[in-house]
């Protein structure tokens, strides 16, 4: 009898710290961030900058951020930010067009009918990218989109 | 001649064939019994080789019972025996009997009858086993001092652990699309060898518990004997509920109820195998070699070497022969188990019979804290490693999918899901093939009165089952080899981010014609209310050419003068070629009677098809034509989608012969896409992974229509979109489905607008996609950028970009993301629960 409860209770107690390792082991996943950007207001320009570098694939939040930096007047800001979009989808039509209008409002007509050309592909029919051909063939500016 | 059918090895091989046999039949009768196996596997005849067992099941039986009989007759005259064995006789000759009267695939499918066949089928093994228990006069020793089974155990683990590292770099450089890097190999290999001999351990302290608690009984040799059968009982039960049941979705009660059959049979079978080798070498034997004798090859280390090479090399060779049609790696994964109790067997029969040291459990605990201090080194190596390939979660999954050893360890024995997850996983399962509950059918309709802005064109809506994108010019510039679907997609509308709704063609289909998700039900009959692709056809007054298969027999009403494409034809050996040709003969016909052009009167027309060519079941045997290659694509597949090409280029020409193609709505898609070796993965059980949920979208309006209407050809688009742009090319203006709510995200929207409509809305939304066959969901966002996918199965989450540039690249989900997702996916599952009236059972 002593001899075998020198192997029970060892087996037992090896068994059952097998499985404790296990369940902890799956259970110590670090968080990656905690910024929760997830829930971000689109109006809050510093933390939508912030939620950029999180994920920098975001053209959603791009766009988002690129519309307030056009009601804040930095149009540098704005163009670098939807060409930066346009690197991570190059055929985001509206992305395109919203760039377009804002090179026409900078002057950079040829730029703005590039944008408008590649846009009229995208989007056949749109009135979006027609509109925008025909603002730059005659060199009239866009409406804001506010 | 009789000595020889009394042999061990020749009893081994009848008994095999013998189980194998009503192994097969059982799990015949338990996929007909469940509704949605018998939907999706029986009765389209998925397998030949199933189907033809099922045909020749009586012929088959015959032969087995024939190669049983000649095995039992040097026993038939010792007295225990003798009564089993003649009875078990006459009985199989009425079972035979009664089989050619009654012929497995003529049973009537779902019924209760299927289920007791499928229990009563073990009955044969069980009644054989009792024979060959009382045929054999072995004796068990008790031996008196403990052997401990652990060194076999390790030394097991060590062979397995190599056998399948070894050939995982091969596996690596063969398959495309398993993101792993050199780091990442060497992680992989350092996880599986601490995994395989922590589960070996593992196994060896139950086996010597097991050894242990017989010591306390009166005939210890004896109770460990039986002991060791009720282990055995146990782990094949778990193996049949969690390898082979769950992937196909049975669960519960008729589960439980095959498993353990099956599993108290076999075990048995196993076991009056044992005892006739044992008898033949007339030793006494310890319970646990006893158990093993089957296995026992011989006793030199030479001949242990030379069995466990040659079970090394058939183990590589088999797997190289099902990888590709492998329903959720369930083959792989009884043939690894299969080697995991050979090499065990083999290794076992050189273990000397020395005594076990006192402190035995020094090894043991050793290897629990090496097990424990590996994990902790991958949880620093999470947060600390600044190559991505080195991120554990990513690599030791990757790993899994070139080692199927290290897949078995971790899928079996992986620990429970941690309860935040447990309540989300079980949401999906209880809302996912949904049985036995009667619901109503929901109205889907994209318009209140039917009006026509212009002429109805006529419509032919091709749905190539399975067929993927990517082997199509029009979505990648380096194929060659579909010129005429090039030449079509220049005078079409090609939508590039096109995805199914559905990965699996038993609910993808449906919702298609839906134009909306459906409930995971197969199905809510009628469906007649949710079809809004018929009431179109109907209200437009087309005339009808239908594919006949099981599910526009059963969901697609038939009128009167419908004609029937592939009349008579089985349904997996429907094509694109025969049913164009067909068609086109049909057509040039009516053109002769009906007259055809401009001005003349006639009925449009509605064509609707899905060809099953290069469906998996069809590709795993195909054969590539002799002088064709296709560098970079699998050749069966690609060849199949050129002759498809070439078909539906002369159909084009047929249509333009007939004067029919300038008013035609001509459109080219699938109902799902596939996997073809991406991750080791092939076909589409119940995965929903990118390669299965991406399908083309091509499509074709007439040139008068197009100047009236508009579209995003990059914006996400999916197979629940094609009946309302159906509705919007036809003339009608299909609107939001009620107000803009959640139900919005699970019905379609058309692709051709007004130029003037806002279609930016879908760019930020997620949309819910699922499995057919199982609670598998994700969700579609960021303009079709991004897949989050929910695995009810396995318990397990993935995130994949799906960029165009980025070859569907797995990436990483912070907390918030994953939360944000699961939220989504059980608002969505929640609101079309609740559009259908259901809630599931507490």
């Amino acid at each position: 009898m002593a001899s075998h409860h020198d192997r029970l209770v060892p087996c037992l107690i090896l068994l059952t710290a097998f499985f404790v390792v296990r369940t902890l082991g799956d259970r110590a996943r670090p968080s990656v961030s905690p910024l929760d950007c997830e829930r971000i207001v689109a109006a809050d320009m510093t933390a939508m900058e912030r939620c950029l570098t999180v994920r920098p694939a975001d053209i959603e939040l791009m766009a988002e951020l690129g519309r307030a930096y056009e009601r804040a007047d930095r149009w540098g800001r704005a163009e670098s930010i939807y060409r930066q979009a346009l690197e991570v989808d190059v055929d985001d039509g509206d992305m395109r067009v919203r760039l377009g209008q804002l090179l026409l409002r900078r002057g950079d007509a040829g730029g703005a009918r590039r944008q408008a050309e590649i846009a009229v592909a995208l989007q056949p029919g749109r009135s979006g990218p027609r509109d925008l051909l025909r603002q730059t063939a005659i060199g009239g500016q866009p409406g804001l989109d506010r | 001649m009789i000595r020889l059918f009394a042999r061990p090895l020749s009893i081994g091989i009848a008994r095999a064939l013998n189980a194998a046999f009503f192994f097969v039949t059982s799990v015949y009768c338990l996929l007909a019994y469940n509704p949605f196996t018998y939907e999706q596997f029986i009765q389209p005849k998925v397998s030949a080789a199933l189907t033809s067992f099922a045909v020749w099941h009586g012929a088959i039986h015959w032969l087995v019972l024939s190669m049983t009989a000649l095995t039992l007759a040097p026993f038939l005259e010792r007295p225990r025996a003798k009564w089993i064995g003649w009875s078990y006789l006459v009985a199989s000759l009425a079972l035979s009997a009664w089989f050619f009267t009654h012929p497995l695939w003529l049973q009537e499918g779902t019924s209760r009858g299927n289920l007791i066949l499928a229990v009563v089928s073990m009955c044969p093994l069980l009644w054989l086993a009792f024979f060959d228990h009382a045929a054999t006069d072995v004796g068990v020793e008790s031996p008196e001092q403990f052997r401990s089974v652990l060194p076999t155990c390790w030394k097991t683990a060590t062979f397995v652990f190599a056998v399948y590292a070894v050939a995982a770099p091969l596996r690596l450089y063969l398959t495309g699309g398993i993101a792993l890097t050199a780091g990442g190999l060497g992680l992989g290999w350092f996880v599986s060898a601490l995994w395989h001999l922590a589960l070996f351990t593992t196994a060896g302290l139950v086996l010597t518990i097991i050894s242990t608690l017989a010591g306390y009984a009166r005939s210890p040799g004896r109770t460990h004997y039986w002991l060791l059968w009720a282990i055995a009982t146990a782990a094949v039960t778990f193996v049949l509920l969690r390898v082979l049941l769950a992937p196909v979705a049975i669960r519960g009660a008729a589960a439980w109820l095959v498993s353990v059959a099956a599993a108290v049979a076999v075990a048995s079978a196993w076991s009056g195998v044992a005892r006739h080798a044992a008898a033949s070498r007339s030793a006494v034997l310890a319970p646990l070699d006893l158990w093993l004798a089957p296995l026992a090859i011989g006793t030199s280390g030479t001949a242990v070497a030379i069995g466990l090479v040659g079970a090394a090399v058939l183990t590589h060779l088999s797997i190289a022969r099902i990888w590709t049609f492998d329903w959720e790696f369930m083959l792989q994964k009884l043939v690894t188990l299969a080697l995991w109790v050979v090499a065990f067997g083999f290794i076992q029969t050189l273990a000397r019979n020395r005594a076990a040291p006192r402190r035995f459990w020094i090894g043991p605990a050793l290897v629990v804290v090496s097990f424990a201090a590996g994990q902790v080194l991958l949880s620093r190596l999470a947060t600390r490693a600044h190559d991505g390939g080195l991120n554990p979660e990513f690599a030791v999954d990757s790993y899994a999918a070139v080692d199927p050893s290290f897949r078995v360890a971790r899928d079996l024995f992986g620990s429970g899901t941690p309860a935040d997850a447990a309540d989300f996983y079980g949401f999906l399962r209880a809302h996912s093939t949904i049985q036995g509950r009667q619901l109503e059918p929901v109205d889907v309709d994209f318009v209140r009165e039917w009006s026509a802005r212009w002429p109805t064109p006529d419509v032919f809506l091709f749905i190539v089952d399975s067929l993927r994108p990517d082997y199509l010019s029009p979505y990648n510039k380096t194929v060659g080899f579909t010129p005429a679907i090039d030449a079509f997609a220049a005078d079409s509308f090609v939508f590039k981010r096109a995805f199914s709704r559905y990965a699996g063609t038993g609910l993808s289909v449906p919702a298609i014609w839906a134009g909306s998700m459906i409930i995971h039900k197969q199905y809510v009959t009628p469906f007649g209310p949710t079809n809004a692709l018929e009431k179109l056809v109907s209200a437009k007054g087309y005339r009808r050419f239908i594919t006949e298969d099981h599910l526009t027999s059963e969901l697609f009403e038939a009128s009167p003068d419908t004609m029937r494409l592939d009349r008579q034809v089985p349904e997996m050996l429907h094509t694109f070629c025969r049913t164009t040709g067909e068609l086109a003969r049909m057509l040039e016909e009516r053109s002769l009677h009906e007259g055809h052009g401009a001005g003349k009167a006639r009925r449009p027309i509605f064509v609707l098809t899905r060809p099953l060519e290069l469906h998996i079941g069809n590709i795993a045997s195909a054969k590539v034509p002799p002088g064709e290659s296709y560098p970079g694509f699998h050749a069966p597949y690609a060849s199949r989608v050129r002759r498809i090409d070439a078909c539906f280029g002369e159909f084009l020409d047929t249509l333009r012969r007939t004067k029919l193609y300038d008013n035609s709505v001509i459109v080219l898609t699938s109902d799902h896409g596939d996997s073809l070796g991406e991750g080791q993965r092939w076909g589409h059980g119940f995965t929903a992974f990118p390669e299965v949920l991406r399908i083309p979208l091509i499509i074709r309006a007439p040139e008068a229509i197009r100047g009236r209407l508009s579209a995003d050809l990059a914006r996400v688009s999916f197979s629940t979109d094609i009946t309302p742009t159906l509705y919007a090319l036809l003339g009608e203006s299909p609107g939001a489905h009620g107000s803009r709510g959640v139900r919005d995200l699970l019905i379609g929207s058309p692709l051709f607008v007004d130029p003037s409509t806002d279609l930016s809305w879908r760019r930020r939304e997620s949309y819910l996609v699922a499995s057919s066959y199982g609670p598998v969901y994700g969700l579609i966002s960021r303009n079709g950028r991004h897949l989050y996918l929910a695995d009810g199965v396995e318990s397990r989450e993935y995130a994949f970009d799906l960029s165009p540039d980025r070859s569907d690249v797995r990436v990483g989900m912070t907390d918030a993301e994953r939360e944000a997702s699961r939220q989504a996916i059980r608002q969505q599952i929640g609101e079309l629960a609740n559009w259908y009236g259901y809630s599931p059972e507490p």
